[in-house]
């Protein structure tokens, strides 16, 4: 009804303007959630192998490029997404918006870093894993120990010097609450997330702001995830990457197509190549895990053990229950937020 | 007598007036320009509006959304932390700049016009920058941390001295206008009745300033119960309507959440506008009044307190952009401060690089281009055109919409309508083209009542002389009305120019990957962490800023100059 | 309302008929019909709020009016906007481009009609040479006087020829001696090229100096046509008698064999007035300057004994305030310094004053 009324209202006004963009088939409108400084590298070594497919990348944080995805759902501008969280992957799927097929070569890939339907859906890149960033300077001049475990941290001498990220808007933030749920089981995570509470300063809207606020002083000790730390050790910032040792959450970086592109042979070609041993030594460059058994070298400044301290990852369950979590989270720890 | 008048009329028969072609080409023009008003700004308000009454399938839902939004604390407690934050800055804001405003206007003290130069300048940058400014200022690392104890700067103190830091110019220039406007002659008389100083401030100067005093304080109130840009830098966990709006849509992909608390957003916003305009009709039948201009006397001792004053506030000012424009060029506060550029290597970082700068200038001058000429086109269409009472009505109304639209709630809106599969219109999401008009659309209101202004001093009888020599009346629009409103002409594009380089609100839910803006990628790069250089980026808007107006004023010299002539006698 | 004959009709070049204007429901012309000749000076005459205005607008297709018509040269012009008739046209406000030249605003109107520039130049200074302007061509109307200004607003009325040169209120900015010296000079002006002229004004004195015809109008409706004299010595109504020049008002009543009965005093009339004789409420009604002194014994015809009340210096005369009749009646007379000086006549002092026969007015109500 009402689109019916917006459709009469502008047909006139657009008429003439109304000349769907047909893009060549060797175009393809790519979203990411790729750093990016990586950005021209991955398409570079794409064109390597595929130099008629130009890549024209949509980049965002995860939340900004899922809600985007989500917002044209009935419209959508995306070819393909090459990594995004795989939980955003799912509620995607969720909405089905996305394209099944399995990339040539699935099998070989860690059964954790694909979909488990057939053909898949998604498939992985290399994992996102959480990690405690600690400011050995600013920690020495609060006094503070340092931390090795997820409970540790909930102990009063971290009373404000604590920050993570929000889970509604941070996909960081919210593999952190599904790990702690999944380890400590549903009641004691939420204890668990309760005892935090009270230590945690504020939360960030984004994920890796945490780790670059432990870099920068601002707050000694970080929620965030090892790739950032890394990379922010790299700078000179005077920080010690923590893996707590319960174990820490993760998520992956993947790759799915969107259905109903107009341009599925050059995407399922990006798709292919999204997974193979070359593109995923690419990815080896920043990540420590990634989805190809065999690739990964250590990277500098990332903890060696992380790969062993990754949990066992319940994806589905995450996705099924991710609202119901949320608004329980912000129940408790959002409406909190009143004038001191 | 009487049987002769009766024949009479009844031979006279009603006249329906021929159209001339000026008169079609005007009403053409209005119709264009409602269409435009409509499309640009009714439809989106209306999807919206129609949004916050579905679910997330688009069924219609009536209340629904509005039960959950109240049923949630963590939500509408917003609207208590809005209000509060909203009235603290408004008091503030209000009493620092009417004592600014009254020594500017009625005091001897010296460099008045850098004082006000200096109090102007937050207009020139996006208002994330005190909040940015302030994170190094009082965050944990700041080189001021001690002025405010054990408290901290993320949450309602910071959100509160970034409002004020913002607010400051808007309220001083509505002040200073209200100032101005005393009439000497009731002055005189309190010295002939030899009034102490401080009954002539209670009896003649409060009372003279009275409407320009709650016009300000509704502007400030509006301007800070819709800012996003401080409270999402520095809120910390306090959360603001404005905020929630990013959040929910851009954190939780709820729409029809963000559509709830766009329109609650919108009620204070519209009562807010409602009152200033009610008030502000007053005020203009206030300045019709003859009154002779003030001249301010010495006085040795307060003079010398006034300046002072002035000295605190203009420091704070530039105390605060200068030390975003200092943290910008430190290495690695606070481990490596040696200067560099480092962070001003946009293209490493999050957010768009410098391709976002440029997109912003682009994006600016096109909106200042094609803004000036829609507006100031539209106005005098509306204000020139005979008949057609009606219509001109209301695209008058609808001219004023924008001022009680906060940006996030248009920019949402946008996404509503233009997104919608069944838009043709749909082809300009994510482009250009659509940041250039929903930003034109958002500063439309002030820019169209500047052009009314200037038009309205235009006299009346321009187009009827043209008419009687049979030039047509784009002619003398060209010819005549352009020329002479050349400087306001010149204003609006300038406002325009500023907004679109600072503006975040209601571009931030609009741009794209390829049409990153300046101010969206500093709020990008702090919200990833990268506080320096979103500091950078916009030392870099407030350098472009400044720029543009250093040229304005030149060419507004040179024109006055050359061209404008005819205005010396 | 015309007072020409039906015959004279003809050669009208502007034929307003029964022409109504409402502004929602206010009614600011109340069927107008009126002629004006060819060649003709008329002036619209009244106070603000009379329509005057309105019908120059209607004429000019400004706001057309809700009823009736107007034709020009035999051209039925009632339904056409301003732009598609013939006439120029100078406000009070001149309305001139101040970001022109006043070579530029002459000559506005002729960039669309001729392309050449010489021609232009040519008629401009002209047009300049016409209102005595002839060097100023380079100047910008913000330079010139207020005096300079309306004539260059009239320059370019004229620029075009028109058929009709339409004049709103185009004197009363300016002051009262440059005000005298252009009225004489625009009249001048008008006669030489002989356009056809509508001048609105609410000044008596200019409306009597300059027009053939005058127009006096009364909320929304004429109250009398006709030349200067006739509406200053016959005036219709008394409003018009009030309006133009100053007149006695006085409470009379009927009188025998055509006479007027005024304080007592049996007054005679010219045979126009005799015939308005009718009615209840009789006014007689005579100018303050028309009023003659005679000597105290010399009981002429029309003549009593009035005594002198007070006696105001007005300059050049005398405005007394006379007691007569019943000593409460009141009737002000102008009398020249000479005139005082030569009859002895002060303040207390008992005169004879006449009321001559052609020069009392009659108007009866009821």
């Amino acid at each position: 009804m009402k689109s019916r009324l917006l459709t009469s209202i502008l047909a006139g006004v657009a008429g003439t303007l109304a000349v769907a963009s047909v893009a060549s088939a060797a175009e393809l409108t790519v979203y990411t959630a790729v750093e990016a400084e990586d950005l021209k590298k991955y398409a570079a070594k794409f064109n390597e192998d595929y130099p008629d497919i130009k890549i024209n990348w949509v980049r965002d944080s995860t939340g900004i490029i899922t809600a985007k995805l989500l917002a044209e759902k009935n419209n959508p501008k995306a070819d393909i997404v090459w990594g995004l969280a795989a939980t955003s992957l799912m509620l995607l799927g969720e909405e089905g918006m996305l394209e099944a097929y399995s990339p040539k070569g699935v099998e070989k890939l860690d059964p954790k870093f694909r979909d488990s339907a057939n053909p898949t859906k998604w498939t992985g890149m290399d994992a996102w894993v959480a990690s405690v960033c600690y400011n050995t300077v600013e920690a020495k001049k609060a006094g503070l120990p340092v931390p090795t475990s997820w409970q540790d941290l909930t102990k009063p001498v971290y009373k404000n010097q604590v920050i993570m990220p929000n889970p509604n808007s941070s996909g960081t933030g919210f593999l952190d609450v599904s790990s702690w749920l999944q380890l400590f089981g549903e009641e004691g995570g939420w204890k668990y997330m309760d005892g935090l509470h009270e230590n945690i300063a504020r939360y960030t809207h984004s994920g890796s702001k945490p780790c670059k606020l432990a870099a920068a002083g601002e707050i000694p000790i970080g929620i965030s995830f090892a790739f950032r730390g890394a990379k922010s050790k790299a700078k000179g910032a005077p920080l010690e990457i923590i893996v707590p040792t319960e174990g820490v959450g993760w998520d992956m970086e993947a790759t799915a197509i969107i259905k109903g592109t107009k341009n599925l042979d050059a995407a399922k070609k990006l798709a292919d190549w999204s997974i193979t041993k070359k593109a995923n030594e690419m990815y080896n460059k920043g990540y420590a895990v990634v989805a190809y058994p065999g690739v990964a070298k250590p990277v500098k400044h990332f903890p060696p053990q992380i790969a062993t301290a990754m949990i066992k990852n319940d994806f589905a369950w995450a996705a099924k229950n991710r609202k119901a979590i949320l608004a329980e989270w912000q129940k408790r720890y959002d409406s909190k937020s009143d004038p001191k | 007598m009487t049987d002769q008048t009766l024949q009479t009329r009844a031979t006279a028969s009603a006249i329906k007036p021929k159209l001339s072609r000026d008169d079609w080409v005007m009403r053409a023009f209005i119709l264009g320009i409602g269409l435009w008003l409509v499309v640009t700004l009714l439809l989106p308000l209306y999807s919206m509006l129609s949004k916050s009454a579905q679910n997330k399938d688009g069924a219609f839902v009536g209340l629904a959304n509005y039960i959950e939004y109240f049923s949630t604390p963590a939500l509408f407690h917003s609207i208590n932390n809005s209000f509060f934050i909203a009235i603290v800055s408004t008091i503030i804001t209000i009493s620092l700049a009417s004592v600014f405003a009254f020594i500017l206007s009625r005091s001897m003290i010296p460099f008045k016009g850098v004082f006000k130069g200096i109090a102007l300048l937050p207009l020139l940058a996006p208002s994330l920058l005190p909040g940015i400014s302030f994170v190094y200022l009082f965050g944990r690392q700041g080189v001021l941390k001690d002025w405010i104890g054990d408290y901290s700067i993320y949450g309602p103190i910071g959100i509160v001295m970034g409002e004020v830091f913002y607010t400051f110019p808007h309220a001083l220039m509505i002040l200073i206008a209200a100032f101005s406007i005393a009439d000497a002659r009731l002055y005189e008389a309190t010295v002939v009745l030899r009034t102490s100083r401080i009954r002539t401030f209670f009896t003649v100067t409060l009372p003279g300033i009275k409407y320009g005093l709650i016009s300000a304080i509704f502007v400030v109130f509006t301007l800070v119960i819709t800012d996003f840009g401080i409270p999402k830098v520095i809120g910390g966990q306090y959360n603001v309507l404005a905020t929630d709006i990013y959040k929910q849509v851009i954190g939780q992909q709820n729409f029809e959440m963000g559509a709830v608390v766009s329109v609650v957003l919108l009620i204070p916003a519209i009562l807010a506008f409602a009152v200033d305009r009610f008030v502000q009709r007053k005020q203009v039948a206030m300045l019709t009044a003859r009154a002779v201009p003030y001249e301010p006397k010495p006085h040795a001792l307060l003079d010398k307190i006034f300046f002072v004053y002035c000295c605190v506030i203009g420091l704070a000012i530039i105390g605060i952009i200068g030390m975003a424009g200092y943290a910008s060029f430190v290495t690695f506060w606070p481990y490596n401060l040696e200067l560099s550029l480092n962070n001003y290597d946009f293209d490493v970082m999050d957010g768009g690089g410098w391709s976002s700068f440029y997109n912003s200038l682009k994006m600016a001058a096109y909106t200042a281009i094609f803004g000036t000429v829609i507006i100031f086109t539209g106005a005098y269409m509306v204000e020139k055109a005979k008949g057609f009472k009606f219509m001109r009505g209301i695209i008058q109304f609808l001219c004023m919409i924008p001022m009680a639209v906060p940006g996030m709630v248009l920019g949402l809106a946008y996404i509503f309508f233009f997104n919608h599969p069944d838009n043709p219109l749909g082809i300009i999401y994510g482009t250009m083209p659509i940041l250039v008009i929903v930003t034109i659309a958002h500063f439309y209101t002030v820019s169209h009542l500047t052009a009314m202004t200037a038009l309205k001093q235009m006299d009346p009888e321009f187009e009827t002389v043209s008419a009687s020599l049979k030039v047509p009346f784009f002619r003398t629009f060209l010819k005549v009305t352009v020329p002479v409103c050349m400087p306001a002409i010149l204003d609006i594009s300038i406002y325009l120019f500023v907004n679109a380089m600072t503006t975040v609100s209601a571009v931030i839910f609009l741009y794209s990957t390829d049409t990153s803006l300046a101010s969206i990628a500093a709020l990008n790069m702090d919200d990833a962490g990268d506080v320096a250089p979103a500091a950078a980026m916009c030392m870099v808007i407030v350098a472009t800023s400044a720029g543009v107006r250093v040229l304005h004023a030149l060419l507004t010299r040179g024109m006055a100059r050359k061209t404008q002539a005819w205005r010396k006698r | 309302m015309d007072n020409r004959g039906n015959d004279a009709s003809d050669k009208a070049y502007l034929k307003v008929k029964n022409v109504t204007k409402n502004f929602g429901t206010f009614t600011a012309l109340k069927d107008i019909s009126l002629e004006v000749f060819e060649g003709e000076f008329v002036c619209f005459l009244g106070p603000s709020g009379c329509g005057k205005t309105t019908l120059l607008r209607a004429i000019a297709g400004l706001d057309i009016q809700s009823a009736g018509s107007v034709s020009q040269g035999g051209k039925d012009i009632s339904n056409l906007p301003a732009s598609e008739r013939d006439f120029g046209i100078v406000f009070q406000s001149y309305a001139l481009f101040p970001n022109l030249s006043v070579a530029d605003n002459v000559g506005y109107g002729l960039v669309n009609m001729r392309s050449n520039k010489a021609d232009i130049r040519k008629r401009v200074d002209e047009l300049l040479s016409l209102v005595g302007l002839n060097d100023q061509g380079d100047k910008y109307p913000a330079q010139l006087s207020g005096g300079q200004q309306q004539r260059v607003a009239l320059a370019r009325a004229l620029a075009m020829s028109p058929g009709l040169l339409l004049l709103d209120e185009p004197l009363s900015a300016l002051d009262a001696k440059v005000r005298v010296h252009l009225r004489h000079e625009m009249k001048e002006l008008q006669r030489r090229l002989g356009v056809t002229t509508i001048m609105v004004t609410h000044d008596q004195e200019e409306a009597l100096t300059m027009a053939d015809r005058i127009v006096v109008m009364k909320d929304g409706v004429i109250e009398q046509v006709g030349t200067p004299e006739e509406i200053y010595r016959h005036p219709a109504t008394p409003f018009v008698a009030e309006f133009v020049g100053t007149m006695n008002f006085l409470k009379a009543s009927k009188g025998e064999g055509g006479q007027v009965l005024l304080g007592g005093h049996a007054l005679s009339l010219s045979d126009r007035e005799k015939e308005k004789l009718n009615g209840k409420d009789i006014l007689a009604c005579v100018r303050p300057e028309d009023i003659a002194v005679r000597n105290v014994d010399q009981a002429t015809d029309n003549s009593f004994e009035a005594t002198v009340k007070e006696l105001e210096f007005l300059g050049s005369f005398c405005r007394a305030s006379l007691n007569y009749g019943d000593g409460e009646s009141q009737i002000a007379a102008d009398f020249s310094i000479n005139l005082v000086r030569d009859k002895g006549i002060e303040e207390g002092g008992t005169i004879r004053v006449a009321l001559p026969e052609n020069r009392i007015h009659i108007f009866s109500q009821g």
